[in-house]
């Protein structure tokens, strides 16, 4: 296609697709980080803020669900009765 | 003696009295349902128990001021009277009231709206990664892509027709399906109907019927006429199989050969176009998001480094398909030497296009 056989121009277009590829890997790969490391412009997401208090804790828990359970009319504790005589 | 076995009854007494009591509480627990539910009392303790288990964890979420407590959640815009409206009705005498406030912030999640059409395709997508909030959302184009690439790797008429068959049972008879092991495929039965329909496709496009050419409109070779280790004669020079691969590559010796560079040149070059169509949309991101980094340092080296490689490779493919190479066969260019010659060799090629 370009030129006539064994005196072509595809050897010299390859060369330089090749070479600007080769170019474009560090490119790719350096340049974003690099600017996200030394231009501070950090992604990192916002820390939970401070001072948030833990609605339930483990004994107020129980408890509410005690509470509950006994509105609800659900019979959990054991009510088996041993007679000796 | 008497007294020893007067202790031992007292015992066996007191075990049973204890075996039946046990029995009593665990068939009130297990023994029959409650009057209004249809469940044991021992399940619905275990779901009361979940509800509990998840509330409380809702409420752990939120923060706790004086007289109120706050929680922050995602709501769609268009969903947002609707949540308004739930809240209202909740609201009741002794209840608290719940109020909903607007509130803008600047990292929302992805909500993409899918149907029962593009769900299955989101979900592949989602296995790689899920876009970030305003991102293009390639789902899109993979309800097409997908099942295609599928198709060109399945491609046979008869596998496609049956795929494609079992497809469409589960769309028109979804409910006969609905209790078997098959309720498993029927979220994904428009993407299997897809897959069936492309293997269909493809199998007439590489005429593979059961790995058997079918000749359905006439081969323009003449296998009768041919000597053995010579070309088979063409009937005219402008005939040309008018759909998919001519059915005389069945019987030749380098029918394989052929077949194998042929599917394998499709893919890569549908392969190609795909992953530039992926770049593409990085860009359109990178544009959307007034990034100039990301589109100079991120869209322009992929695309370059794709098209100069692999672009350059679909063209030579393209290019070598074109030209007839009849008289210099032992002088055409293999693609995948030129390619390894690349690098190695800096471009020098052995036989050039």
């Amino acid at each position: 296609m370009w030129g006539s056989y064994g005196n072509t121009s595809q050897d010299t277009i390859q060369l330089w697709f090749f070479i600007v590829a080769i170019i474009a890997i560090p490119l790719m790969l350096l340049p974003k980080p690099l600017y996200e490391i030394y231009c501070g412009k950090s992604k990192h997401h916002h820390a939970p803020e401070k001072g948030q208090e833990k609605l339930m804790s483990e004994d107020n828990m129980a408890e509410d669900l005690a509470r509950r359970s006994s509105v609800l009319d659900v019979e959990v504790s054991n009510n088996i009765v041993y007679s000796e005589e | 003696m008497q007294h020893l076995q007067k202790v031992t009854g007292d015992y066996r007494a007191i075990l049973q009295l204890n075996r039946d009591e046990r029995e009593e509480f665990l068939n009130k627990l297990v023994g029959q349902a409650l009057p209004d539910f249809s469940l044991t009392k021992i399940e619905y303790l275990k779901v009361f128990m979940l509800k509990e288990r998840e509330i409380y964890h809702q409420l752990n979420q939120m923060d706790l001021f004086n007289n109120f407590i706050q929680g922050r959640i995602y709501i769609p815009d268009k969903d947002f009277d609707e949540v308004r409206k739930l809240l209202a009705k909740l609201e009741r005498k002794d209840s608290p009231t719940g109020q909903l406030i607007k509130h803008n912030t600047k990292n929302y999640p992805t909500l993409f709206q899918t149907n029962s059409f593009t769900c299955s395709a989101q979900e592949i997508v989602e296995t790689y990664g899920i876009p970030r909030y305003k991102e293009a959302n390639p789902g899109l184009f993979t309800c097409v892509t997908f099942p295609f690439l599928f198709g060109v790797m399945f491609g046979d008429i008869m596998h496609g027709a049956i795929l494609l068959a079992f497809g469409l049972l589960l769309i028109f008879r979804q409910s006969r399906y609905e209790k078997t092991f098959l309720s498993l495929l029927i979220p994904h039965r428009y993407l299997i109907t897809m897959m069936g329909f492309f293997s269909l496709y493809c199998g007439f496009v590489y005429n593979d019927y059961l790995s058997i050419n079918l000749n359905l409109f006439g081969s323009c070779y003449q296998p009768w006429l041919a000597e053995p280790g010579k070309a088979i004669p063409r009937i005219s020079n402008d005939c040309v199989y008018p759909f998919g691969v001519d059915p005389v590559w069945g019987i030749t010796s380098n029918g394989l050969t052929y077949m194998n560079s042929m599917k394998m040149k499709i893919s890569v070059i549908i392969g190609v176009v795909h992953m530039t169509v992926g770049v593409f949309l990085k860009a359109s991101n990178a544009i959307y998001f007034r990034s100039l980094m990301d589109f100079v340092f991120e869209f322009i080296p992929q695309l370059a480094f794709m098209l100069l490689l692999f672009g350059y490779m679909d063209f030579l493919i393209i290019y070598k398909w074109n030209v007839d190479w009849g008289l210099w066969s032992n002088q055409a260019p293999s693609i995948i030497t030129t390619m390894i010659n690349l690098p190695l060799t800096l471009g020098k090629t052995v036989n050039p296009v």
